[in-house]
Formats: C-alpha cells, structure tokens, sequence
C-alpha cells in the first residue's frame, strides 16, 4: 500500500513539481503511514526505483525517439571501459541510484521526523 | 539523544537533493537531467509529425503554416508583422539553443554559461568590439521604422516560444550545459550578423607579409607575393568598361610601415581558405528554357545544427523561399516568382592594423596627426559560471580597439600585434545589411535588386541575380574601403593621418556587371576585377581554380537544365593538380624508388578527380601541402609567424625556376638541397605520412574521403555523439565542390527562372530540426554527400494542394 501510494502520489507530484517532488512526497507518506524505519527506507527506495526506471523504459521503448545512445555516449566519451558498458545499463544505473537514495532517505527522514515529533 | 538518532536521516536526505540539484564541474544536475520527467528523456516525447492548432498573443490574424515531408515550414500570415512574428516562433521551435549560442560566442559571453574554459576566447571575441558595435547598429536601425518593426515582430516571436518552456521542455543542450534561454531582442539579431561578419572578413596576413617585409626587403616581397596571380579569371569579365569617374584618393609620401629591428610576435587569425562560396547565373541563351539558371552553394564550416533553415515566407507583398540565418528575420539566399539571388564572400582587404605610439604605459594618449590624442577606455565585465567575475581593459584609438597590448602565451589568437588598433569594416555601423535581404526578398526585377543591394555594409558580399525577365548580373558589393594602392598590404603608421582610411567607393561603382556577351556571370572568392579597376581592393584573394573551372565549364555550357548546374556545383576536378604533376612527376620518375612506382603511376593515370574513392587524389592532396612545406617553410615559416608564398606563385616557381635559390633548405648549411631533391623528399614523406595515418596503401585504406575525413561536428564539439564523421564524399579546398574537412557547401540551390513558376532543387549538409533525437536532425546529410538536390516545394497559395504534405500548424491569436 504503501509502495504504490508513493509511486502514485510521487507521479503526480513530478509531473507538476520539480524532481524533487518525490523524494518530498515519500517523506510526507512515510511520515504518516510507515511503521518501522527500515520499511520506510526501502519502499520508498523501491517505489522510486520502480517509477523512474519504469517511467524511462516506458520513453526510451515507445518507438519515438532514441536520445539514450547519444546521451550515453556523452558519459562515457573519454573512458575505455565505461564506453564497453550499454547505454541504457548505464543510464538505468544512474537513475536507480539518484531515485532510490534520495527518496529512499527521504523515506526515512519522514519516520524519522515523525517519531522525533510525537 | 533522540535528536541526534532521528535527525541524520533528514539532514542526508537534504543533502542528497542538493548535491543532485546542481551540476558537478561538467556533468549536469544528475537528479534534473536523469529524472524521466524532467531530463533529457522528455526530449524524446514530441510529437513532431502531428498538425496543431495553436493560440498565441502576438499574432492578429490567423497564420497557416503547411509544412512539407523534409520539415520545411511554408508560413502564409495575412501580415507582415504575423509573418515575421511565426517566422520567429518557428525557427526557435527548432533552433532555439543554436541561435542562442551564436549570439554569446559574438558578445563574448561563453564563460556565463560553460565556465572559465572559455575566457580567452571570449576576450579575444569582446576586444575585436562586435558587440558595441551591434549595440551602435541597433541604435541606427530604429530609425528605419519598418526593418525595426520586423527586428521586434521577430523578437516577439522567439519570446512567445520561449515563455512556453519550463524545465522539461528545453532543448536538450541546455539541459546538458545547465542554463537557460535569455530573452530574444533585436540585439541579438544584429549579434547573429556579426557572426557572419566575423567568419568571412575576421582574418588578416597583415603582420606576416610585414614580418617577411622586415626579414627579405621590398623586393623579395614583390617577387614572391604579388599583386595579381598569373592565371586569373576575375569575377567581372575582364574588359568590362568602367563607366565612372573615380574618387580621388591621397597615396602618402611614406606607404611602407616604420621600420621595425624585430619580427613581431603576435598576430590574427589567417583568413579560412575553406570559407568561400560558388555562384552563377546563366542566361536565357544558354539554358533550355530559354530563361536564366541561378545557382549558389556558400561555403561555411559544417556544424549541426546546420548554420541555414529553410522556409518559405508569404503575405501581402511577398511570397519568397530560401534559407535563412536561425536568428534573423527574411531569407538570406533564395528567389521569389520573378527573381532568384545568392551570395558568395568578396574576401577584400577589410581588416588593417595600425602600429600606435601611445604617450606612456596608461596608454592614455596616443600620436596622431602630430598631437596626443585621447584614447578611450572601456572596461569590460566576464561573469563565469561560478559566479566569479572578471574584468578586462580594452582601449580604443579612433581607428578602433587595441587587440592585445602585449604578447602572453594564453592570448586565445596567438596572433593579434602588440600595440596594434584594429581598423575593421566589421565595426561599421551605418547601412542596414538586413534591409538588404529583406528588399530582395520582395524584388520583382533588375531594378530592385540593384536598390536592394544599396543598403548593404558587411560583410561584403558578390551578390548574384537572375529575373524570369531575363536579366541575369553580379555585383561586388558592401562597404569597400577607399584605399591607396597596397594600403593594409603591410602594418600601417597609426601616427601618420595619410594612413587613415579615406571614405567607402561609392556604391555605385562596386564592381558590377549586368547580362554580359560571354551569357554567363560566376564568382568563386578570386580576383573581383583584373588590374584596370581604378581602386584597390586587395593583393590576394582566394586561389582562382575553383573560378576558373567553373568559367571554363559555364563557357562550353549550351542547353543547360538545373540538372546541368547541380553537376556543375559537384564538379570534383582539380586544376591545381593538372597545373603542378606536370611540373613535378619527371623529377620523381627520374629518382623513383621501387616503393614509389605504384604511387608515381596512380598519379600519372588519375583522372585528376578528386572522386571519394580516388587513392590519387589522397596521394596529391596530403603532397601538395607538404611540398610547399619543403619548400618554404625554412624561410617563412608560419610558426615564425611569416606567410607562404601563394598557391599561384608556387606553381611559377615549380614549372619555370626550377633553379631557384628558394629550392635550398637554408637550415642545413652545409649542403644545397636542389628542386629534384626537395619535390622527391617531400613525395616520400608524404608517402610515410599516409602510411603512418591510414595504414598501408590499398583502394581501401587510402580512399579520399577517408583521408579528407569531413565531420559535421555539433557546435559544441565535445558533443561527439551529436556529432557526423567520416562523411563519404569527394572534392576539396581548390575544387568546386568545395569539402574540405570541416567546410564545404553548407547550402546548395539552382533556381530555373520562369514566366509562370520558378522550379528550384537544393539542399543542406543537416536537417531543419535542431534536436539531436529528431529524424530530421542530419537526413539531409547522406543525398547532400552524393551530391543530389531535392525539388523544393515553393507553393503558390496556403491552399494549394502539396504531394510532399507532412502536417500543417495553423496559430490562432490569443485573446
């Protein structure tokens, strides 16, 4: 429940906030529904996994436009080994990390907050 | 306690959106840039193939706007003002970060938005002064009421789109550099000129001849760089009879620069060989039709974006198509139902120095006309992307600004004098170059063009014209400085008052020439006169092969069609080859070595087409530039910033003075190294070099166009993947299809004229999206290489039927 109320919420919050939105929607929902610090973290970790890698292959495999060898490729110009590893493996990495570390703090910091408050 | 054990998690968590929030060195955000509903990936959501309908404040009847399956929009507004309002909207739907960019590389403003990389090409932009002079042009251009309605209406535009944006809607380069799009204003319209003016009259070899002057004497410089080439084909036939009576002009007592005791250490960018351009038109007694062709391909660098974007733009009072500049209101090259014109770069003498002797090292005041003059003093302000900020001093004399006033290794141009103010056409600020375009846009015949032209300062331009009244003309036109004989050849004396400039030639009698007997006119950057024009325009232009092939062709031309024109514009032979083998192949027959056999006979056999698969001309294009190597740069070399002799001069010397002193290496003096020594070396390195690079000789390895290798790299060059390579084609610097690595034609059109309806094929080494992702961001790219043209679509209503319909726009204005 949890898990999906951040990916909904968090969705609604991106598309009309900043990025940031959801990492700041998980705090508010962890704030108020997580039980335990740890559950906290890692659905809220999670969720932001699922929705940004989600949201990114749902782009990157309409069948539009491709902009993620290019932007790859920009990453790894200089480096031999980097430039061996796939795109879209190194562009879904980069996002699992930004999503699922701030938000899965966020998360945390909302139960936190929460238990530092009450 | 409990505060520290609950407080970490919210602190980090901040922390963590803070440091994804900003960009590391050069690495964007990474949460805005990555986050799928911010980042790049929303770049690849549009759905540009869809019609829209749209509504927006600044339009006051509806615009229809019908574009054609290669992405070229056709605007019909019921206005002017509508007109070059969409027009403005348009181009920065597609281009808007290209016309940015543009506009801060001409004000020196880079460092704001990549930081302190680029300082010193930022300063060496801002001491050249174009954008104080933009600033003066803008203050000049409102009081021509109509020209600064459009400059606003066009404004408006690009505004309108770029108060559409938020984050996720920005071209992605913005997104990559992290910055944002500044407000458009008539400003930077003029800055996006003076771009133009800075690529194609922003060079000078005024302080080499001068340090090959001080190093040889006056004789040894009128012996190696002269005056006139021996083979020539001016733009004007020659025998063109002047009718005018020319402007006096003062020649000083004193025309050579003071004697100096040093070489001077420090210079300005040689003028871009690669820049140049091809035109022609051909008159009716010479086409099938009856009618005359015109034909233009400009050569300018090759970057994507591409540097043009096709429209075709119609309201009361006109209806024209053609390329126009991302930027700038009108079309710059193109042709409406009666008319057709194109451009190619004059290359005049345009840039002097002036050797200044200032009072004291304030450099308050300087020597002129026997009396300290004051100078003035600018200081100029560099924001970096960090926030630092730094200032520079920059001293103008009333010839203009101080480039460098001493000689340090990180001067971004090695090369500017110490010293040294700037005389340039660049800072000229009367005249209204866009009136120009915007007249030819609606000319209707001969007359207009003429009055069109009348309005125009720089940079210089040979304006070529043909009517479906049968008139066909070419003029020489711009701000031409009235000078005295090889004035600006050498440094001048800033002290001295006969060395100012004396005024303009009237435009009147700018070289100029209308339906002349050979039924042809033609200009590719050479000589735009022979020697019996009564003003000096300049010692050298361009090397006249490309000219003289295309006069030789366009005299055998009968019954040509487009199609004629188009093969003509992709002519790959080379005259400069069939000029020097001759000279040169018995000296490496008679010493051949058994390496050189095979080489020696590709050569001997070529077709002297620089074809992309020819392994002959890879051989004689990377020898030519060697030869001349071996045998100058022992006594002008250009890291002793001296000059070469000319291309021109160097053929002489290699076919009628074999014997000449200049043959022996004066750095080795204890041998003489003879013609037959210097031509055989130089082949044999030039054979290693080829190995060294491409691998060992085969059809393969060798082939021209992998040795040329031509890119089209994105304007940010570190953009690699945004980037072409290798593009597969021939031609090169002195042949008409003129591809070099980095130049080439970055525009090719032939117009057939017609009572009815002109028909008309061109095409872009690009495509007309700016985006990287888009289909049409470089589909153009493959046929431009092969050297087709595509039919070009210029409609005669917004409604007519079009086979070639991709989706139209039509934009409703907004209560």
């Amino acid at each position: 429940m949890l898990y999906f109320s951040i990916i909904i919420l968090g969705a609604i919050g991106s598309l009309l906030g900043p990025w940031w939105s959801l990492p700041v929607v998980a705090a508010l929902i962890c704030a108020l529904k997580a039980t335990t610090a740890r559950q906290a973290f890692t659905v809220s970790g999670l969720a932001a996994i699922t929705l940004w890698t989600g949201y990114s292959l749902i782009l990157v495999f309409s069948g539009k436009e491709n902009l993620v060898e290019k932007i790859g490729a920009l990453f790894t110009g200089g480096s031999a080994v980097l430039s061996q590893v796939p795109s879209l493996a190194l562009i879904l990495l980069i996002v699992t990390l930004v999503a699922g570390l701030t938000t899965g703090f966020a998360g945390l910091a909302g139960r936190h907050l929460r238990v530092l408050l009450s | 306690m409990k505060f520290l054990k609950f407080l970490w998690s919210p602190l980090v968590a901040i922390a963590l959106i803070y440091f994804f929030n900003k960009p590391l060195g050069s690495i964007p955000p990474l949460g805005k840039f990555f986050s799928p509903f911010h980042g790049f990936l929303q770049n690849t959501t549009q759905e540009e193939d869809l019609s829209e309908e749209i509504f927006l404040k600044g339009v006051s009847e509806p615009v229809k706007v019908v574009y054609d399956s290669n992405f070229v929009p056709h605007v019909f507004a019921a206005n002017e003002s509508d007109l070059y309002f969409t027009q403005g909207y348009l181009v920065a739907r597609d281009r808007l970060w290209q016309m940015e960019f543009y506009t801060l590389v001409s004000s020196g403003r880079l460092t704001e938005v990549v930081g302190e990389a680029a300082f010193e090409y930022d300063r060496y932009n801002r001491r050249l002064g174009m954008a104080r002079a933009a600033e003066e042009i803008v203050e000049n251009q409102k009081k021509d009421e109509k020209t600064w309605q459009i400059l606003n209406a066009y404004a408006d535009g690009v505004n309108a789109f770029i108060s559409q944006l938020s984050y996720k809607d920005l071209p992605v380069e913005y997104k990559i550099l992290g910055y944002e799009p500044d407000k458009w204003t008539p400003l930077k319209t003029i800055l996006m000129l003076m771009n133009m003016r800075q690529t194609l009259n922003g060079g000078s070899d005024d302080f080499r001849l001068t340090n090959v002057l001080t190093r040889y004497g006056l004789d040894t410089v009128n012996d190696l760089f002269p005056d006139y080439p021996e083979l020539e084909s001016p733009i004007i036939p020659a025998g063109t009879p002047w009718n005018f009576t020319p402007e006096p002009i003062k020649t000083p007592e004193v025309t050579l620069p003071p004697v100096q005791q040093e070489l001077l250490s420090e210079y300005i960018t040689r003028p871009d060989p690669g820049i140049g351009s091809n035109n022609w038109a051909i008159s009716g007694s010479k086409s099938a039709t009856g009618l005359p062709i015109l034909a233009n391909d400009p050569h300018l660098g090759l970057s994507l974006p591409s540097i043009w974007y096709q429209m075709q733009l119609s309201a009361p009072g006109v209806n024209v198509y053609g390329v126009a500049l991302p930027g700038c209101p009108g079309i710059i090259i193109g042709f409406n139902k009666d008319v057709a014109w194109g451009v190619t770069n004059v290359g005049s003498d345009v840039m002097d120095f002036y050797r200044i002797q200032f009072k004291d090292s304030t450099r308050q005041e300087y020597w002129h006309d026997n009396q300290w003059k004051p100078s003035k003093i600018h200081v100029e302000e560099f924001r970096f992307k960090n926030g630092k900020v730094v200032a520079d001093t920059l001293i103008y004399t009333h010839h203009g600004p101080i480039v460098y006033n001493e000689s340090r290794n990180e001067n971004f141009n090695k090369n500017a004098p110490a010293g040294h103010a700037m005389k340039w056409i660049t800072h000229y600020a009367a005249g209204s170059d866009l009136s120009t375009f915007l007249a030819l846009n609606k000319a209707q015949n001969y007359d207009d063009y003429r009055q069109a032209l009348s309005y125009y300062s720089a940079p210089a331009q040979n304006f070529v014209f043909a009517s479906n009244a049968n008139d066909i003309a070419i003029t020489v036109n711009g701000k031409l400085p009235l000078k005295w004989k090889n004035q600006g050849k050498f440094i001048l004396d800033g002290t001295n008052p006969g060395h100012d400039w004396q005024g303009y030639i009237p435009f009147e009698q700018n070289p100029t020439v209308k339906n002349p007997a050979r039924g042809f006119v033609s200009s590719a950057n050479q000589f735009s006169t022979d020697p019996s024009y009564p003003y000096y325009l300049d010692w050298h232009f361009a090397p006249a092969y490309r000219g003289r092939r295309i006069n030789d062709r366009l005299t055998r031309l009968t019954g040509a069609t487009a199609d004629s024109l188009r093969a003509l514009q992709n002519d790959n032979y080379n005259l400069m080859a069939e000029r020097f083998l001759p000279a040169v192949i018995p000296a490496l027959e008679k010493y051949a070595t058994p390496d050189m056999l095979e080489p020696i006979k590709l050569l001997k056999n070529w077709d002297l087409e620089n074809t992309a698969s020819s392994v002959a001309a890879s051989i004689f294009e990377t020898w030519a530039p060697e030869l001349s190597r071996w045998i100058w740069d022992d006594e002008f070399s250009t890291a002793g910033n001296m000059m070469y002799p000319l291309n021109d001069r160097t053929a002489q010397l290699l076919a009628r003075e074999q014997e000449s002193g200049w043959f022996d290496n004066s750095l080795t003096a204890d041998t003489v190294e003879t013609f037959d020594y210097i031509v055989v070396g130089s082949f044999k390195a030039t054979l290693d070099s080829l190995t060294k690079h491409h691998g060992v000789r085969s059809e393969e390895n060798w082939a021209w166009y992998k040795v040329k290798n031509t890119a089209i790299n994105h304007l940010v060059p570190a953009f690699k993947s945004f980037s072409r390579s290798t593009v597969k084609n021939g031609g090169g610097g002195q042949i008409v299809n003129a591809t070099t690595a980095r130049t080439g034609p970055s525009w090719r059109m032939v117009v057939e004229l017609d009572k009815e309806w002109p028909r008309a094929y061109g095409l872009y080494p690009g495509g007309q999206s700016g985006r990287p992702s888009s289909k049409y961001y470089e589909n153009m790219i493959d046929d431009w290489a092969e050297g087709t043209l595509y039919p070009l679509v210029f409609m005669k209503t917004k409604d007519e039927k079009i086979s070639k319909h991709l989706k139209n726009i039509i934009i409703n204005p907004k209560k």
